[in-house]
Formats: C-alpha cells, sequence, structure tokens
C-alpha cells in the first residue's frame, strides 16, 4: 500500500504531543469519573468494589505528582522535537497575516503540581471572631485556599454513602435523610456532594415529601446541569 | 507424564488490571485518541469519563486477547461516534473558539515553534473534520496512532482486507486535503 507522502507525515509529527490532557485536566476528569463511578453507588450498580475503585481514582486525580511531571515531561520533550517544519511546509505566500502571538503561558509549569479546588462548600453559618466594630475597618479576608482532601476521605465518603443506599433500600428514609445530614457536615466539600443531593431526592421522595424532593430536584438541575444523575431522580417522584 | 520437581509453585494468575492504572497509563491517549475521531474541544472531558466508565464496567471481562491499546481505541471509536452524534452547533462554535484560547502544552518551545505546532494541529483537525468518518477512523489509528493493521481492524470491527481498503482510501484524501491546504499558505481551510 502506499505509504504517506513526506509533506503528511510531518503534518502528523508535528502534532504529537498535541492534544494532551494537562495535569489540572487530568486530575478534574479523574475527580468527576471516580464521582460517577461512586454514584454507582446510589444508580444501583452492582459491585462491592465500587468505592475502593472511586477512592483510587480519587487518588489518581488528587495525587497524580511523580506520575504527571513525568509524563508532561514526555510531552514536553516530544513537543520540543516537534517544533520545527510546519511554517517549512506550507508554500511561501506573501505574508498578508502575521501569525498570532504566542500565548503567555504556552509552556506548561515545569512542577505541575494540580491546583484541585474542592467544590464549593454548602454554606453553613459560621461565627464570626472578629468583634464587629474592628470588623469595618478590618481588610477582606483573603479567599481561604482549600486544600484537596485527603485519599481516605473519599474512600470513607464512598463507604458513608453506602449506608445511605442500604437505607433506602431497607425502607428507612428518615434514616437515609439523617445520614445524608450528617455526612453533609462530615464531608462538607467533599467529592460525593452530587450524589447525597440525588440521594436526598430519593429519599424524600420515599418519605412521601414530594413537593421537597422535586424542589431539591429542580435544584440538583441547577447546580449541576450536565450530571448523568440528573435522569434518576427527575422521575423519583414520578408515580405511573 | 513426567513428576513434577519438588520445588514446583504453580504460576500465580496474573492479576487483574484496575481501572486507575488503566486511567493513569492510557489516559493521555485516549485524549488525544478521542480529539482526534472528531470529538470537540468543549465535550472532551465527558467523552474521556465516557471511556473509563466502560473500561470501569467491562474490565473485568477485558480477557486480553487483544492488547489493552487496541481494546481502549475500540470502545473510543464508539464514544466518539456517539459524541459526534449529539455534538450541538455550540459545541462546535465552541471548537472554533477553542482553537484560538486553549493552550496545549508546548513544553519548551519557543512562542513561534509553539504557534506553528498549534497551527499544524488546527490544519489536522480541520482536514480530518472533513474526511468521511470510516476514512478518518481507519487514517487516526493506523497512520497517528500506530495500531498494526489487524489491531485497527480489530479496534473497527472489521476485517482486515476492508481495513486496508479503508485506509487506501483515507490516506488518497488525507494527501489531497493536505496539498490543498500546504499550497493555499496553510491559511485557510481546504
Amino acid at each position: 500500500m502506499k505509504p504517506l507522502s513526506p509533506n503528511a507525515r510531518r503534518l502528523i509529527e508535528l502534532t504529537q504531543g498535541q492534544d494532551v490532557p494537562n495535569a489540572s485536566s487530568r486530575s478534574r476528569v479523574a475527580r468527576s469519573l471516580s464521582g460517577r463511578i461512586a454514584s454507582g453507588v446510589i444508580v444501583g450498580a452492582a459491585g462491592t468494589s465500587i468505592p475502593a475503585a472511586a477512592a483510587s481514582l480519587g487518588s489518581a486525580g488528587v495525587g497524580l505528582g511523580a506520575a504527571i511531571a513525568k509524563s508532561v515531561l514526555v510531552v514536553c520533550v516530544t513537543g520540543a522535537v516537534a517544533t520545527t517544519g510546519y511554517l517549512k511546509l506550507r508554500t511561501p505566500r506573501p505574508p498578508t497575516v502575521q501569525p498570532r502571538p504566542a500565548p503567555a503561558t504556552v509552556s506548561l509549569p515545569s512542577a505541575p503540581a494540580p491546583t484541585i479546588q474542592t467544590p464549593p462548600a454548602p454554606a453553613l453559618p459560621v461565627p464570626d471572631p472578629t468583634p464587629r466594630k474592628s470588623a469595618r475597618l478590618a481588610p477582606r479576608p483573603e479567599p481561604k485556599v482549600v486544600a484537596p482532601r485527603p485519599v481516605d476521605h473519599l474512600h470513607d465518603e464512598a463507604e458513608a454513602l453506602r449506608s445511605v443506599q442500604q437505607a433506602l433500600r431497607d425502607g428507612q428514609a428518615p434514616q437515609a435523610l439523617r445520614l445524608l445530614d450528617a455526612q453533609d457536615v462530615r464531608f462538607r466539600g467533599g467529592l460525593l456532594q452530587q450524589e447525597r443531593a440525588a440521594a436526598r431526592v430519593l429519599a424524600l421522595c420515599q418519605t412521601g415529601a414530594v413537593a421537597r424532593a422535586r424542589a431539591q430536584a429542580e435544584d440538583f438541575q441547577t447546580r449541576w446541569p450536565r450530571s448523568a444523575l440528573i435522569a434518576r431522580i427527575r422521575f423519583a417522584c414520578w408515580k405511573p | 507424564l513426567n513428576p513434577l520437581p519438588s520445588d514446583y509453585q504453580p504460576e500465580e494468575p496474573p492479576l487483574e488490571p484496575r481501572v486507575e492504572d488503566v486511567y493513569n497509563e492510557h489516559v493521555a491517549m485516549v485524549w488525544r485518541g478521542l480529539r482526534r475521531l472528531g470529538v470537540a474541544e468543549a465535550n472532551i472531558e465527558d467523552a474521556v469519563q465516557d471511556v473509563f466508565l466502560v473500561v470501569h464496567r467491562r474490565l473485568s471481562a477485558f480477557e486480553g486477547r487483544s492488547e489493552m491499546k487496541t481494546w481502549l481505541y475500540g470502545i473510543a471509536v464508539r464514544v466518539a461516534k456517539d459524541h459526534r452524534r449529539s455534538q450541538t452547533r455550540q459545541a462546535h462554535k465552541e471548537e472554533r473558539l477553542a482553537q484560538f484560547s486553549t493552550l496545549d502544552p508546548s513544553g519548551g518551545a519557543s512562542p513561534v515553534e509553539a504557534v506553528e505546532q498549534r497551527e499544524a494541529n488546527q490544519a489536522l483537525h480541520s482536514i480530518l473534520a472533513q474526511m468521511d468518518d470510516e476514512q478518518r477512523e481507519v487514517l487516526v489509528l493506523v497512520d497517528m496512532e500506530e495500531l498494526p493493521m489487524r489491531e485497527a481492524a480489530d479496534a473497527l470491527r472489521l476485517n482486515v482486507r476492508t481495513c486496508q481498503r479503508r485506509l487506501r482510501t483515507a490516506r488518497a484524501v488525507f494527501e489531497e486535503k493536505v496539498t490543498q491546504h500546504l499550497a493555499l499558505g496553510g491559511r485557510s481551510n481546504p
């Protein structure tokens, strides 16, 4: 079979280092994926190893560390190799269009520590330690930097969510709601907020609090419009 | 039958791969493959997740009859097909904008070199987008992701002969579009 021409091959070679995820994208996808896998707890996927897999993926997202640094380095190297040729490949033409200026952040940081922000925590009343009088004069406090949650927390969080599922399966919706309240506090800002919110809708439906369940379902759709769980909760209280 | 030696140890069954290991090892490959198979920048993270959700569900059934890489490409081809079908006009619009705003890792490349790589990548996507799905799939798997013909045929669920025929057509179309593109100075879509 006729092989590709040198020009076609060169074009492909030039793009070898492109279209690869950077460290933060890898972490973000790993975290979402772990959440979706863990959501199997709620949507009824079988298998006892789901929380473990989710937790491990969470660790992939939170602590990619050396592995990511290594892969990014590889990308840097391949990128550096494939740096000349495309402009030469082109047929010369009067330079009516100047190349776009290089973006300021073209090069990746050399140490791609994943800067993962945990999802916003639900607003809870927090006592203000500063006296009211001085608060007016004090400068606005810097926003807190939210550290990635340790991996073990995700495992614990997924295990805790399983207890909610068990309660729902046993028809103990009030118990499920109590567990969810406790978990929302314990795992504030955790990775499985979305799954807990979905479980809450199901639990409310079970207790017969249809209006509240629907309100929560709407709130859920607003917060996570692309969630795979929407299909599960949309008709949670629907009775044929 | 010869008696077993006294120090015989039964061979340990190979450990099943774990989804997190598969993810760590192959996510970059899956990501790049999906983009080249036509998944828009705006949808790429969802598509990558979809691939690994399938991996999660089916990993225990993965028998190792094919390479992990081939198996993953087989999944990616089907996920990409679904995403291409559902990609909205908005996604296409965002895709065009993304070409001007996303920053691909360009390593230690100089600004000019980085621009050059990005423009080459845009050209490649532009050319691939004009190809039929069948042509694009085989070209991506064989000529870009460098799967052997037999493995590409497995991933695409084709027999080898059909795969070869498609590749021949795909290469001819790709060549033609590259030539047109370069003749236009690389600044216009062919």
